[in-house]
Protein backbone atom coordinates (compact mmCIF):
# COMPACT_ATOMS: atom_id res chain seq x y z
CA UNK A 1 0.00 0.00 0.00
CA UNK A 2 2.84 2.31 0.80
CA UNK A 3 4.81 1.52 -2.18
CA UNK A 4 1.74 2.48 -4.55
CA UNK A 5 1.39 5.76 -2.39
CA UNK A 6 5.14 6.36 -3.33
CA UNK A 7 4.80 5.55 -7.11
CA UNK A 8 1.50 7.61 -7.38
CA UNK A 9 3.18 10.76 -5.67
CA UNK A 10 6.31 10.25 -8.27
CA UNK A 11 3.81 9.88 -11.11
CA UNK A 12 2.63 13.04 -9.73
CA UNK A 13 5.61 14.83 -9.58
CA UNK A 14 5.97 13.65 -12.79
CA UNK A 15 3.31 14.99 -14.41
CA UNK A 16 4.01 18.50 -12.30
CA UNK A 17 7.17 18.73 -13.92
CA UNK A 18 6.30 17.30 -17.32
CA UNK A 19 3.53 20.57 -17.22
CA UNK A 20 5.49 22.97 -16.02
CA UNK A 21 8.03 22.80 -19.14
CA UNK A 22 5.47 23.74 -21.31
CA UNK A 23 4.12 26.66 -19.54
CA UNK A 24 4.04 29.84 -20.59
CA UNK A 25 6.57 32.17 -20.80
CA UNK A 26 6.43 35.55 -20.30
CA UNK A 27 9.19 37.85 -22.13
CA UNK A 28 9.98 41.51 -21.65
CA UNK A 29 10.03 43.33 -24.94
CA UNK A 30 11.24 46.56 -25.91
CA UNK A 31 8.70 47.45 -28.56
CA UNK A 32 8.50 50.36 -30.77
CA UNK A 33 6.36 53.18 -29.77
CA UNK A 34 3.78 55.04 -31.14
CA UNK A 35 4.69 58.17 -33.18
CA UNK A 36 2.10 60.85 -34.28
CA UNK A 37 1.96 59.34 -37.41
CA UNK A 38 0.92 55.55 -38.30
CA UNK A 39 3.55 53.07 -38.45
CA UNK A 40 5.03 52.81 -41.71
CA UNK A 41 3.27 55.91 -42.94
CA UNK A 42 6.21 58.22 -43.13
CA UNK A 43 8.15 57.64 -46.60
CA UNK A 44 10.34 61.01 -46.86
CA UNK A 45 11.00 63.96 -44.47
CA UNK A 46 12.11 67.28 -45.83
CA UNK A 47 13.91 69.56 -44.00
CA UNK A 48 13.84 72.89 -44.33
CA UNK A 49 16.04 76.04 -42.84
CA UNK A 50 13.47 76.77 -40.13
CA UNK A 51 12.22 80.76 -39.70
CA UNK A 52 14.70 82.87 -37.63
CA UNK A 53 12.63 85.48 -35.54
CA UNK A 54 15.55 86.45 -33.77
CA UNK A 55 18.49 87.02 -36.70
CA UNK A 56 21.80 87.01 -34.75
CA UNK A 57 24.69 88.60 -36.17
CA UNK A 58 27.25 85.73 -36.23
CA UNK A 59 25.18 82.66 -36.02
CA UNK A 60 22.52 81.52 -38.49
CA UNK A 61 20.60 79.86 -36.33
CA UNK A 62 17.64 78.71 -38.57
CA UNK A 63 20.01 77.40 -41.55
CA UNK A 64 22.10 75.62 -38.06
CA UNK A 65 19.39 74.15 -36.87
CA UNK A 66 17.95 72.33 -40.35
CA UNK A 67 21.50 71.11 -40.58
CA UNK A 68 21.92 69.23 -37.38
CA UNK A 69 18.50 67.79 -37.74
CA UNK A 70 18.78 66.69 -41.55
CA UNK A 71 22.14 64.83 -40.42
CA UNK A 72 20.94 63.47 -37.23
CA UNK A 73 17.42 61.91 -38.73
CA UNK A 74 19.18 60.28 -41.00
CA UNK A 75 20.57 58.43 -38.19
CA UNK A 76 17.69 58.06 -35.96
CA UNK A 77 14.84 57.91 -38.58
CA UNK A 78 17.03 54.76 -40.16
CA UNK A 79 14.68 51.98 -41.00
CA UNK A 80 11.33 54.08 -40.28
CA UNK A 81 11.80 56.24 -42.68
CA UNK A 82 13.04 55.70 -46.67
CA UNK A 83 14.45 59.25 -47.33
CA UNK A 84 15.79 62.13 -45.11
CA UNK A 85 16.38 64.87 -46.90
CA UNK A 86 16.55 68.98 -47.48
CA UNK A 87 14.35 71.23 -49.21
CA UNK A 88 15.17 74.59 -49.80
CA UNK A 89 11.87 76.29 -49.23
CA UNK A 90 12.62 79.74 -47.08
CA UNK A 91 10.09 81.64 -48.89
CA UNK A 92 7.66 79.68 -47.06
CA UNK A 93 9.30 78.51 -44.24
CA UNK A 94 7.88 79.30 -40.68
CA UNK A 95 4.57 80.41 -42.80
CA UNK A 96 1.09 78.82 -41.49
CA UNK A 97 0.07 78.43 -45.31
CA UNK A 98 -1.16 75.67 -46.57
CA UNK A 99 -1.50 76.15 -50.34
CA UNK A 100 2.28 77.39 -49.92
CA UNK A 101 3.21 74.22 -48.69
CA UNK A 102 1.28 71.72 -50.64
CA UNK A 103 2.90 73.67 -54.04
CA UNK A 104 6.13 73.18 -52.51
CA UNK A 105 5.64 69.78 -52.35
CA UNK A 106 3.94 68.89 -55.43
CA UNK A 107 5.80 65.70 -57.08
CA UNK A 108 6.76 64.25 -53.55
CA UNK A 109 6.12 60.99 -53.24
CA UNK A 110 3.01 60.16 -50.81
CA UNK A 111 4.14 59.70 -47.11
CA UNK A 112 6.74 63.17 -47.48
CA UNK A 113 6.87 65.42 -44.86
CA UNK A 114 8.23 68.94 -44.59
CA UNK A 115 10.12 69.51 -40.99
CA UNK A 116 9.78 73.18 -40.79
CA UNK A 117 9.29 76.03 -37.74
CA UNK A 118 10.37 78.66 -36.81
CA UNK A 119 13.30 79.67 -34.32
CA UNK A 120 15.03 82.16 -32.02
CA UNK A 121 18.45 82.04 -30.02
CA UNK A 122 18.07 84.99 -27.51
CA UNK A 123 20.48 86.09 -24.65
CA UNK A 124 20.29 88.49 -21.83
CA UNK A 125 22.24 89.60 -19.21
CA UNK A 126 21.23 89.03 -15.71
CA UNK A 127 22.69 90.00 -12.10
CA UNK A 128 22.59 87.66 -9.12
CA UNK A 129 24.23 87.59 -5.60
CA UNK A 130 27.68 85.66 -5.94
CA UNK A 131 26.52 83.07 -3.55
CA UNK A 132 30.19 82.05 -3.50
CA UNK A 133 31.42 84.59 -1.24
CA UNK A 134 31.03 83.91 2.50
CA UNK A 135 27.52 84.37 3.66
CA UNK A 136 27.15 86.88 7.01
CA UNK A 137 23.51 86.93 7.27
CA UNK A 138 20.50 88.00 5.32
CA UNK A 139 20.85 92.05 5.77
CA UNK A 140 24.72 92.31 5.15
CA UNK A 141 24.01 92.32 1.03
CA UNK A 142 26.30 95.22 0.91
CA UNK A 143 29.43 93.77 1.39
CA UNK A 144 28.65 90.69 -1.17
CA UNK A 145 29.21 90.86 -4.97
CA UNK A 146 26.96 90.78 -7.66
CA UNK A 147 28.14 88.54 -10.80
CA UNK A 148 26.57 88.38 -14.03
CA UNK A 149 25.66 85.61 -16.02
CA UNK A 150 24.26 85.50 -19.02
CA UNK A 151 21.17 83.80 -19.97
CA UNK A 152 20.38 81.87 -23.38
CA UNK A 153 17.10 80.94 -24.61
CA UNK A 154 16.41 79.00 -27.46
CA UNK A 155 12.66 78.88 -28.86
CA UNK A 156 11.66 76.28 -31.74
CA UNK A 157 8.54 75.63 -33.06
CA UNK A 158 8.26 72.73 -35.14
CA UNK A 159 5.98 71.98 -37.24
CA UNK A 160 5.59 68.57 -39.65
CA UNK A 161 3.62 69.67 -42.49
CA UNK A 162 2.52 67.41 -45.47
CA UNK A 163 3.98 67.75 -48.47
CA UNK A 164 0.35 66.33 -49.84
CA UNK A 165 -2.49 68.26 -48.51
CA UNK A 166 -0.03 71.57 -47.26
CA UNK A 167 -1.29 71.05 -43.45
CA UNK A 168 0.49 70.81 -40.20
CA UNK A 169 0.19 67.24 -38.50
CA UNK A 170 2.24 67.76 -35.77
CA UNK A 171 3.03 70.78 -33.83
CA UNK A 172 4.96 71.47 -30.90
CA UNK A 173 7.00 73.90 -29.30
CA UNK A 174 10.32 73.75 -27.32
CA UNK A 175 11.61 76.48 -24.94
CA UNK A 176 15.46 75.70 -23.35
CA UNK A 177 17.58 78.11 -21.23
CA UNK A 178 20.64 78.14 -19.70
CA UNK A 179 22.93 80.56 -18.11
CA UNK A 180 26.78 80.88 -17.99
CA UNK A 181 29.01 82.51 -16.41
CA UNK A 182 30.93 83.43 -19.27
CA UNK A 183 29.75 86.02 -20.73
CA UNK A 184 31.22 85.83 -23.59
CA UNK A 185 30.57 82.55 -24.46
CA UNK A 186 29.55 82.27 -28.52
CA UNK A 187 26.00 82.01 -29.42
CA UNK A 188 27.10 78.90 -31.24
CA UNK A 189 28.34 77.00 -28.20
CA UNK A 190 24.65 77.91 -26.88
CA UNK A 191 22.82 76.71 -29.35
CA UNK A 192 24.81 73.47 -29.76
CA UNK A 193 23.63 72.82 -25.57
CA UNK A 194 20.30 74.17 -25.72
CA UNK A 195 19.67 72.76 -29.27
CA UNK A 196 20.75 69.21 -28.19
CA UNK A 197 17.92 69.36 -25.76
CA UNK A 198 15.22 70.05 -28.31
CA UNK A 199 16.14 67.62 -30.49
CA UNK A 200 16.50 64.91 -28.37
CA UNK A 201 12.71 65.13 -27.21
CA UNK A 202 11.36 66.07 -31.14
CA UNK A 203 12.88 63.16 -31.88
CA UNK A 204 11.00 60.86 -29.09
CA UNK A 205 8.10 62.63 -30.26
CA UNK A 206 8.28 62.08 -33.96
CA UNK A 207 9.58 58.53 -33.98
CA UNK A 208 8.52 57.16 -30.68
CA UNK A 209 10.33 55.85 -28.52
CA UNK A 210 10.80 52.06 -27.94
CA UNK A 211 9.38 51.06 -24.12
CA UNK A 212 9.06 47.90 -22.45
CA UNK A 213 6.20 46.07 -22.29
CA UNK A 214 5.26 42.34 -21.08
CA UNK A 215 3.95 39.46 -23.19
CA UNK A 216 3.81 35.80 -23.03
CA UNK A 217 4.84 32.93 -25.16
CA UNK A 218 2.77 30.07 -25.41
CA UNK A 219 4.64 27.06 -25.89
CA UNK A 220 1.63 24.11 -25.95
CA UNK B 1 3.25 -21.40 -14.26
CA UNK B 2 5.43 -18.31 -14.90
CA UNK B 3 3.89 -17.42 -18.51
CA UNK B 4 0.74 -16.82 -17.12
CA UNK B 5 1.62 -14.52 -14.55
CA UNK B 6 -0.30 -11.25 -14.34
CA UNK B 7 1.13 -8.22 -13.58
CA UNK B 8 1.28 -7.21 -10.07
CA UNK B 9 -0.92 -4.72 -8.84
CA UNK B 10 2.22 -2.22 -8.12
CA UNK B 11 2.89 -2.06 -11.93
CA UNK B 12 -0.58 -1.30 -12.83
CA UNK B 13 -0.56 1.35 -10.86
CA UNK B 14 2.50 2.66 -11.78
CA UNK B 15 1.97 1.91 -15.79
CA UNK B 16 -0.96 4.41 -15.60
CA UNK B 17 1.00 6.84 -13.75
CA UNK B 18 2.95 7.03 -16.35
CA UNK B 19 0.88 7.29 -18.83
CA UNK B 20 -1.13 10.29 -16.82
CA UNK B 21 2.21 12.00 -16.88
CA UNK B 22 2.70 11.64 -19.93
CA UNK B 23 -1.20 12.26 -20.69
CA UNK B 24 -1.26 15.42 -19.09
CA UNK B 25 0.87 17.27 -20.92
CA UNK B 26 0.51 15.83 -24.22
CA UNK B 27 3.53 16.87 -26.49
CA UNK B 28 6.29 15.65 -28.91
CA UNK B 29 9.43 14.14 -27.09
CA UNK B 30 11.63 16.70 -28.69
CA UNK B 31 11.35 19.97 -29.06
CA UNK B 32 8.97 21.28 -32.01
CA UNK B 33 9.07 24.41 -33.51
CA UNK B 34 6.96 26.25 -31.19
CA UNK B 35 9.88 25.44 -28.47
CA UNK B 36 12.17 25.93 -30.45
CA UNK B 37 10.92 29.54 -30.87
CA UNK B 38 10.26 30.42 -27.56
CA UNK B 39 13.93 29.23 -26.55
CA UNK B 40 15.43 31.71 -29.40
CA UNK B 41 12.96 34.17 -28.27
CA UNK B 42 14.40 33.78 -24.61
CA UNK B 43 17.83 33.87 -26.35
CA UNK B 44 17.33 36.91 -27.91
CA UNK B 45 17.08 35.89 -31.73
CA UNK B 46 13.62 36.53 -32.79
CA UNK B 47 14.37 36.24 -36.34
CA UNK B 48 15.48 32.71 -35.34
CA UNK B 49 12.06 32.36 -33.56
CA UNK B 50 10.16 34.04 -35.90
CA UNK B 51 11.04 31.24 -38.40
CA UNK B 52 10.43 28.36 -36.03
CA UNK B 53 6.87 29.99 -35.56
CA UNK B 54 6.38 30.17 -39.11
CA UNK B 55 7.51 26.61 -39.41
CA UNK B 56 5.02 25.59 -36.43
CA UNK B 57 1.86 27.47 -38.28
CA UNK B 58 2.97 25.98 -41.42
CA UNK B 59 2.30 22.10 -39.52
CA UNK B 60 -0.19 23.56 -37.65
CA UNK B 61 -2.75 26.00 -38.95
CA UNK B 62 -4.70 25.90 -36.17
CA UNK B 63 -1.95 26.36 -33.54
CA UNK B 64 -3.01 29.48 -31.79
CA UNK B 65 0.28 29.30 -29.54
CA UNK B 66 2.17 29.61 -32.57
CA UNK B 67 -0.17 32.48 -34.19
CA UNK B 68 0.40 33.73 -30.33
CA UNK B 69 4.14 34.07 -30.40
CA UNK B 70 4.31 35.27 -33.77
CA UNK B 71 2.41 38.16 -32.73
CA UNK B 72 4.79 39.08 -30.28
CA UNK B 73 7.27 38.84 -32.86
CA UNK B 74 5.71 41.05 -35.10
CA UNK B 75 5.33 43.48 -32.48
CA UNK B 76 8.05 43.22 -31.22
CA UNK B 77 9.32 44.30 -34.63
CA UNK B 78 7.09 47.35 -34.64
CA UNK B 79 4.79 45.64 -37.74
CA UNK B 80 1.66 46.13 -35.98
CA UNK B 81 -0.47 45.54 -39.12
CA UNK B 82 0.67 41.55 -39.06
CA UNK B 83 0.82 41.39 -35.07
CA UNK B 84 -3.01 42.63 -34.95
CA UNK B 85 -3.83 39.64 -37.78
CA UNK B 86 -1.73 36.80 -35.83
CA UNK B 87 -3.20 37.80 -32.23
CA UNK B 88 -6.98 37.77 -33.84
CA UNK B 89 -6.35 34.26 -35.42
CA UNK B 90 -4.85 33.65 -32.18
CA UNK B 91 -7.78 34.18 -30.01
CA UNK B 92 -10.32 33.15 -33.02
CA UNK B 93 -8.18 29.78 -32.49
CA UNK B 94 -8.69 29.67 -28.67
CA UNK B 95 -10.88 32.54 -27.33
CA UNK B 96 -10.63 31.70 -23.61
CA UNK B 97 -6.86 31.25 -23.43
CA UNK B 98 -5.92 34.11 -20.74
CA UNK B 99 -2.49 34.79 -22.15
CA UNK B 100 -3.45 35.00 -25.76
CA UNK B 101 -6.43 37.75 -24.10
CA UNK B 102 -3.60 39.58 -22.07
CA UNK B 103 -1.30 40.30 -25.11
CA UNK B 104 -4.07 41.11 -27.23
CA UNK B 105 -5.60 43.52 -24.70
CA UNK B 106 -1.86 45.20 -24.68
CA UNK B 107 -1.25 45.23 -27.69
CA UNK B 108 -4.63 47.21 -28.24
CA UNK B 109 -4.39 49.81 -25.56
CA UNK B 110 -0.97 50.30 -27.18
CA UNK B 111 -1.92 51.00 -30.82
CA UNK B 112 -5.00 52.66 -29.90
CA UNK B 113 -3.40 54.96 -27.78
CA UNK B 114 -0.82 55.79 -30.43
CA UNK B 115 -2.78 55.74 -33.61
CA UNK B 116 -1.22 57.94 -35.88
CA UNK B 117 -2.38 60.39 -38.82
CA UNK B 118 -0.99 59.58 -41.93
CA UNK B 119 0.77 62.32 -43.99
Amino acid sequence: MRTRAAILLAALLAAVAACASTSPVDVRLSIPASSPFAPGSLTAILVTDFHDQAPLPDFETGRALGDQLEAELARAAKGQVGRVGRARVPAVAGRDDPAAWKAAGEGEAPGTVFLAGTVSLTARILKAVDKTQPDDGPFDLAGRALVSKRRWTFAADVRVISAATGEALYQRTFLEERDYIELDKPAEFAFHELSERVRTKLYQALLGTASLETRTLLRR
Amino acid sequence: MAGSKRPSGGILVFLLAVALALAACARPLGPGPLEAGVAAAQDDRWEEAVRFWEQAVARDPASAAAHNNLAVAFEKRGAFDEAGREYEAALRLDPSNPAIRDNYRAFKARVEAGRGRRP
